[in-house]
């Protein structure tokens, strides 16, 4: 058998060619969970048997002319705060009650399985989406498949390291204050948060209720947009999800007449890595070399936002969590413990003023997307960090939190595509974001193509774990 | 009427008590230590003379009905 396919698009286009079967693929994904997942930890539970007859269904589909399209056969990990029929949702804690969601799909897994995605199990996370790595509890710390001593970023860890370690080819992802952005960067990734209401949230344990994003996670930005066109539609479950149609788009033959605001002010503290000027400078020439006009432009409100998007996620988190962190509190982890308590460190009216600043904002981003298209900067300024600093306890890790640059996002809502865009002075992965107006993902994802097209950061992958984390090509 | 204290650690002690949220007092002071920054950044909220009169971002609909998801 010839060398699989790397991307999902490229694993669509060879099973309808005959190179492969969904079978292959499947066996292919189970094999590799099998060699490298009990040092990873991408996985909280897999369900091979049902991913080997979603196959078997699959390849008996397409040979009987019956085509779901791009995602039919292809192998898919789903996030663990995300309902799914097959297993129990924990959201990474022993804190979830087992009868939540149980034997039953969230509106986006319904999808994927409409559309023939062959769904090989739950993915890991940060306790809730929230929390942070913890060995004393009972579920894996999820590492970085480019250096496992290095955590692959959350609270989406799972998935991102998934798709780079070859696990699956896309899968479900969060975000709330950047949960499938940061994964995205720090393992090499490609990563989607669509606009707020442009996927039903519903079935997914909430984190941020204003907040929550469900997005794809993948190789490429064309591959993210396959899935988007499966995930996204309106759900009578979400009152947030609205009709707003999505098709995925071609990619452009240049970005001419694209007007790009480049966005530094923050994103570059003095102990970001070396090599970041360089690379976002480099992904900034690309983007000019293929037509695009680029001006210097400052985020509006990006401090409030920031405040905004913690004091938010905080107030809400706590609503949903009051009654079991009274009761067990003991049971949460320390971190999340944290989160949840400075929810009981402001007042409802400061909650309420959180909303009006956010609406101010909203208000003067859009008024900047009108100068220009789409927003050009860092996902982060550093590369993944060492896990051991997390699992000592270490307070130092939250110095990390002035080098993510996600949370602004989250707080307007906006969205948001994050793309390899290099490596580290330690060749770790780095990233740059493309952020646009609502419902704009075509747009962004035109552009993700296109530098994608004249570079090929986002068909990097690590060496195989335990070969040292070398770079391949 | 309690009397307003500038000490972080109790303020947080007893916003924590009011919760009814366990946390030791180990937590307390990791969240103590924080306190007058987060106080100041959510204060800095009120501050732009261009919030005083807006609208908050979230919206309450007099029609409203639960549809389960599955």
């Amino acid at each position: 058998m010839t060398e699989l396919p790397l991307t999902l698009t490229e694993a669509a286009a060879s099973l309808r060619a005959g190179l492969v079967t969904s079978r292959e693929l499947t066996e292919q994904a189970i094999a590799t969970a099998a060699r490298v997942d009990p040092v990873l930890g991408c996985y909280l539970h897999r369900f091979d048997s049902a991913a080997r007859s979603a196959a078997a269904k699959a390849d008996d589909e397409l040979a009987a002319g019956v085509d779901r399209g791009p995602l039919h056969g292809i192998p898919f990990g789903v996030k663990d705060i995300l309902a799914m029929a097959e297993g129990p949702t924990t959201a990474q804690s022993d804190v979830l009650d087992p009868a939540w969601g149980a034997g039953r799909d969230a509106p986006v897994v319904a999808r994927l399985k409409a559309a023939g995605a062959v769904l090989t199990g739950k993915t890991s996370t940060m306790e809730f989406a929230i929390g942070m790595p913890d060995e004393s509890k009972s579920f894996p710390v999820p590492r970085n498949p480019w250096d496992p001593a290095t955590w692959p970023g959350g609270s989406s860890s799972g998935t991102g390291a998934g798709v780079a370690a070859g696990l699956f080819y896309a899968g479900l992802g969060t975000d709330t204050g950047g949960s499938i952005r940061i994964p995205a960067a720090f393992c090499g990734i490609t990563g989607l948060m669509p606009t707020f209401g442009r996927v039903p949230k519903s079935g997914c344990v909430p984190l941020g209720y204003s907040l929550d994003h469900i997005g794809p996670m993948a190789r490429s930005a064309e591959d993210c947009a396959a899935v988007l066109a499966v995930l996204a539609g309106p759900h009578a479950s979400d009152p947030d999800c609205v009709d707003a149609p999505f098709t995925a788009p071609s990619c452009p033959d240049d970005l001419a007449g694209l007007r790009v605001g480049v966005v530094r002010d923050g994103h570059f503290p003095p102990d970001s890595d070396p090599a970041l000027l360089d690379a976002f400078d480099d992904m900034a020439t690309e983007l000019a070399d293929a037509g695009a006009t680029l001006t210097p432009v400052t985020l509006p409100y990006r401090a409030e936002m920031l405040t905004a998007n913690m004091l938010t996620l905080a107030c809400e988190a706590l609503a949903y969590h009051r009654t079991d962190a009274r009761a067990r509190w003991a049971d949460y982890y320390p971190a999340t413990r944290a989160m949840l308590a400075r929810g009981a460190l402001v007042s409802g009216a400061d909650y309420v003023q959180a909303q009006r600043m956010r609406r101010v904002a909203q208000d003067a981003l859009r008024r900047t997307l009108t100068d220009v298209d789409v927003l050009l900067c860092p996902t982060t300024s550093v590369a993944a960090p060492r896990l051991d600093a997390f699992l000592s306890g270490d307070s130092s890790i939250m110095t990390l939190l002035g080098h993510i640059h996600t949370g602004y996002w989250d707080s307007v809502g906006n969205p948001v595509l994050a793309l390899p865009m290099g490596f580290s002075s330690a060749g770790l992965p780095l990233s740059v974001q493309l952020a646009g107006r609502p419902f704009d993902e075509a747009g962004l994802l035109r552009v993700g193509q296109l530098l994608q097209r004249r570079t090929d950061w986002h068909l990097r992958r690590p060496a195989p774990v335990g070969a040292g984390a070398e770079v391949a090509a | 009427m309690p009397e307003p204290t500038a000490d972080p650690n109790t303020e947080v002690r007893m916003l924590l008590a009011a919760a009814g949220l366990p946390a030791s007092d180990d937590e307390v002071a990791a969240l103590a230590a924080h306190y007058p920054a987060l106080r100041e950044a959510t204060d800095a909220l009120y501050a732009p003379p261009e919030v005083r009169y807006a609208d908050p971002a979230l919206r309450f609909r007099a029609e409203a009905e639960i549809v389960d998801w599955a």
